[in-house]
């Protein structure tokens, strides 16, 4: 039997898991999710103001980026947040901005791309604990064969450094409070 | 060795999500395989992995490990992407203490 989990998988299509999911692109889902690459950060009013997303990620990149999307008011949450430093953290929590840690950069890398990714992931978890920033654990897939239950997100995020009550928070509380101060729920 | 002393064990039920049937044989390699890449040697043997059971017709199975390795072990099931070239998904139907309580997930 499989249990209906009242969690929210932010980024990631629609599945029997989830009662809420943000999609991308053409991938339906509840809600709809702008993810900014880094090279368009710059053209991210004119993005925003086209697609009229509901949540809106921005992708990672260095110090420098990071700093900017953490700055930014249009952008809720920070994908592939790492590099991060404490000061990145400190006006992430000024801010109220979320971080995003999606299952699929490890799942898709291999050898020491994915050994550099966890190390980095460890790293800004570490931080954004200590800050009190909230984490969101998120699938990242696009079909079905890549969906991944809430269960096993909460294996992610205890193997990266949560405790087993802080992964829960990321696949349920925390996604619904960011849901809730956008309005949307 | 007395009860209160033997190592505490807990049952994963999963499904491997494919068209194809794989039987244990292939599950347990690439199984092993993705552990011994993600945790190494060390690792791997203090999850005490058996695969205790499998059926082939519905490609479901029970792992045993012990309480301490559960999430490595779920997060080196994820990890597994393809059996025999063929794309699978690991789906962890249920965590249990008991194998007869894994019957409901």
């Amino acid at each position: 039997m499989l249990r209906n989990y009242l969690a929210i998988d932010l980024r990631g299509i629609k599945n029997e898991y989830y009662e809420y999911a943000v999609g991308f692109g053409d991938v339906p889902g509840d809600f709809k999710g702008l993810m900014i690459a880094p090279e368009h950060l710059k053209n991210r009013k004119d993005i925003i103001s086209k697609a009229d997303p509901d949540v809106v990620f921005a992708q990672g990149k260095d110090l420098a980026t990071n700093r900017k999307i953490i700055e930014s008011i249009d952008i809720d949450v920070l994908s592939r947040p790492f590099p991060i430093d404490d000061t990145i953290a400190k006006m992430a929590q000024r801010n109220e901005k979320y971080f995003e840690i999606c299952a699929r950069d490890i799942i898709a890398s291999r050898g020491y791309v994915r050994s550099k990714i966890i190390q980095s992931l460890s790293k800004t978890i570490e931080l954004a604990v200590k800050r009190n920033i909230g984490i969101v654990l998120t699938s990242g897939a696009s079909d079905m064969l890549e969906t991944v239950t809430p269960r096993e997100l909460v294996a992610f995020g205890t193997v990266l450094g949560l405790t087993y009550p802080q992964a829960k928070g990321a696949i349920s509380s925390v996604p619904q409070s960011l849901l809730e101060r956008r309005g949307l729920l | 060795m007395p009860k209160s002393m033997r190592e505490k064990r807990r049952y994963i039920k999963f499904v491997v999500d494919s068209d194809k049937r794989f039987d244990d044989e292939d599950v347990r390699h690439s199984l092993w395989g993705a552990m011994l890449s993600f945790i190494g040697e060390n690792g791997a043997a203090r999850t005490n992995l058996w695969l205790s059971n499998w059926d082939e017709k519905s490609n479901t199975g029970v792992l045993r490990c012990s309480i301490i390795a559960v999430d490595e072990v779920i997060v080196c099931m994820k990890l597994v992407t393809e059996i025999q070239e063929e794309r699978v998904n690991f789906i962890v139907k249920g965590v249990s203490g008991t194998l007869k309580s894994l019957e409901t997930c």
